[in-house]
C-alpha cells in the first residue's frame, strides 16, 4: 500500500561523522549549566533528605507517645487541658467534652455567645 | 552485549543531572528531532539549529515530561519550534527558499557536490508536501521510525500513518520523475 521506501540518505546529517559529532558536542555544551544545576539540586535535596527524615520521623514518634500517653493516663483530664489550651468558647468546648450530636439550640447558643463575646 | 537503557530511565537520570543519560537521548533521538525539524523548515541548517534549540528546552522542561512518552514530547516541541521558525522567517523574507546547502568538512568534492545536488533534488520535490507528510516520510525513509512509533508520537492511527506514507512517496517520486522529464527535454 505504501510503495517502496525512498533513499533520503542525502539528507541524513550523521553521514557527515565530524559534523554530526560537533553538533552534539554542541548541544551537551549548552546544557552543561542545566545539568550541573539539576546535579547539585539532586546533591542538596539529598543531603537534606539524609537529616531531614530521621529528624521528622522521631519528631512524630515522640508526638505520638506524648499523646498517646497523655491520653491514657488521664483521658478527660487530658482531653479537658487541651481544650482549655486551644481557648475555644465555653459551649463548643461542653461540646466536645460531651462528645453528644450537636443541636440547632447548641449552635444558636453558640452565636450568641460568640456575638456576647 | 550492553543492555539499552529505555527512555523512562535515562529520563530519570537526566532529571538527575547524569550527562551521560542525557547524551544518549541527544544521541538516540537526535535525528529524529532533525528529521521532523527538516519536515517543517525544510532547510537542513535551520532543521540543526531547531532541534539543537528542542533540545536545551526539553532538559530545562524534563521535570514535565511523562517519561515513557519522551520521543512523542520531544517531537511535539520540536515541531513547535519549527513552526515558530518558519513563521518568523516567512514574516522576514518572501522571497523563495533557497536551497543554497553550505559544503562542511573535508571530502571528496565530487562526492559532496553530487550530494548536495541530490539533497536539493528532494528538499525541492518535498517542499510541495503538506508538513503531516513530510514528517511522516522523513520519520519512516530517512530516520526508520515504524508506523506504530510514527503514529504513536504524532498522533495519529497507524493505518493513516501507512496512507500518508504511500501519498507522500508517490507524489516525491512524481515530482522526482518531472523533473527528470524536463532535464531531458
Amino acid at each position: 500500500m505504501e510503495g517502496e521506501r525512498l533513499d533520503l540518505t542525502a539528507l541524513d546529517p550523521s553521514t557527515d561523522g565530524a559534523h554530526w559529532e560537533g553538533l552534539i558536542a554542541a548541544i551537551l555544551q549548552r546544557a552543561g549549566p542545566e545539568l550541573a544545576s539539576r546535579s547539585e539540586r539532586g546533591t542538596v535535596l539529598s543531603l537534606l533528605g539524609n537529616w531531614a527524615w530521621p529528624v521528622l520521623a522521631a519528631a512524630s514518634l515522640v508526638a505520638l507517645l506524648s499523646g498517646g500517653a497523655l491520653t491514657l493516663l488521664q483521658p478527660q483530664e487530658a482531653f479537658g487541658t487541651v481544650l482549655q489550651s486551644l481557648r475555644l468558647s465555653e459551649p463548643v468546648s461542653l461540646w466536645l467534652e460531651d462528645g453528644g450530636p450537636i443541636t440547632t439550640g447548641d449552635v444558636l447558643t453558640a452565636l450568641d455567645d460568640g456575638v456576647r463575646e | 552485549m550492553p543492555m539499552r537503557e529505555t527512555d523512562e530511565v535515562l529520563v530519570g537520570r537526566a532529571r538527575s543531572g547524569d550527562t551521560q543519560a542525557y547524551d544518549v537521548l541527544v544521541r538516540r533521538y537526535l535525528r529524529s528531532a532533525y528529521a521532523v525539524a527538516l519536515s517543517v523548515v525544510m532547510e537542513p541548517a535551520d532543521a540543526e539549529d531547531v532541534a539543537q534549540d528542542a533540545f536545551i528546552a526539553a532538559l530545562e522542561r524534563l521535570d514535565s515530561c511523562q517519561p515513557d512518552r519522551f520521543a512523542a514530547w520531544l517531537m511535539k516541541i520540536v515541531r513547535n519550534r519549527a513552526i515558530s521558525l518558519q513563521r518568523r522567517r516567512r514574516v522576514r523574507r518572501s522571497e523563495p527558499l533557497e536551497w543554497a546547502v553550505d559544503l562542511k568538512g573535508p571530502g571528496d568534492p565530487g562526492t559532496d557536490l553530487d550530494r548536495t545536488r541530490l539533497r536539493q533534488r528532494l528538499l525541492e520535490a518535498m517542499s510541495g508536501l503538506p508538513d503531516r507528510q513530510r514528517e511522516v516520510l522523513l520519520l519512516h525513509d530517512l530516520e526508520g521510525w515504524r508506523h506504530r512509533e510514527i503514529g504513536d508520537a504524532l498522533g495519529m492511527k497507524e493505518g493513516t500513518v501507512r496512507y500518508t506514507l504511500f501519498q507522500a512517496r508517490r507524489a516525491v517520486r512524481e515530482r522526482l520523475g518531472v523533473e527528470e522529464t524536463r532535464k531531458e527535454e
